[in-house]
């Protein structure tokens, strides 16, 4: 089949598989050095959380905050989208329709894109995706 | 750089400025980092149909659109909320940040959300 591109960065196929470009999560230490908003997101900064939810420097905020999704401290390892492409590439992202385990108000199952590969090569991430397709 | 016109910066907003049909998302798990990821692979809930403001002031300096407050969200997965994701009709993720605070949401109820400010910063 022909795959329909929805926009510049985001291809379907019959809205089973998609190929979408987006950035990497990548880790990095956490430090004064790192929260400048040259290295990462602005929104990246003591007392706000990372990509996964965990609360950057809890230790440096005097209000309670939550933390319910973790916490990473001053030389941890925090996480966050790089979405500038400053530590690695944007990459082109496989996703395929996949039915889930949760439930819907229907009581059907949910289908969500799971991401099932990613490449740097646009292509090689077009015929991944074919591939993927025609498995189905 | 001391100075940049505001006619500058609200070149860079005006592909969000007053635009209709806008989506939000709030996501669970990590924050989104595609259209998919936050409307379909990490969503929880969504709002459609979403009408941006006219490009203003932003509080402290430079320029911004707002969305509007959300105040009847439809939550489609009991999950814990810890994103937010706005993408326009043709499936392109404009912005994704961080909610104030992970909530508990659950499947069939509204989820509510103040207005989000999309800012370009005056030049430090």
């Amino acid at each position: 089949m022909t795959p329909n591109w929805l926009n510049d960065n985001l291809c379907s196929f019959d809205e089973k598989v998609r190929v979408e470009k987006g950035p990497q999560i990548v880790e990095l230490e956490c430090s004064d050095e790192n929260l400048q908003d040259s290295v990462t997101a602005p929104h990246y900064k003591v007392g706000a959380r990372d990509a996964y939810g965990r609360v950057i420097m809890p230790e440096r905020v005097e209000d309670k905050v939550d933390m319910k999704l973790g916490a990473v401290t001053e030389g941890g390892t925090m996480s966050v989208v790089d979405w500038r492409g400053k530590h690695a590439p944007h990459l082109w992202k496989v996703y395929q329709l996949t039915e889930t385990e949760e439930l819907g108000k229907d009581g059907k199952p949910v289908s969500r894109f799971l991401k099932v590969s990613e490449f740097q090569d646009k292509d090689e991430a077009i015929a991944a995706a074919a591939a993927l397709y025609g498995e189905n | 750089m001391p100075y940049i016109n505001d006619a500058i910066l609200d070149g860079g907003l005006t592909t969000l400025a007053s635009q209709t049909a806008r989506r939000m998302d709030i996501c669970y798990t990590q924050e989104p980092t595609t259209y998919t990821e936050a409307s379909s692979t990490y969503t929880c809930g969504n709002k459609t149909g979403l009408a941006m403001t006219a490009i203003s002031d932003g509080a402290t300096d430079g320029r911004r659109v707002q969305t509007p407050a959300i105040t009847d969200g439809s939550v489609t997965a009991s999950q814990t909320a810890g994103w937010w994701g706005l993408s326009d009709a043709s499936a392109n993720l404009h912005a994704a940040g961080a909610l104030s605070a992970s909530q508990a949401v659950t499947s069939g109820n509204t989820f509510t959300l103040g207005a989000v400010s999309i800012t370009l910063r005056d030049a430090a």
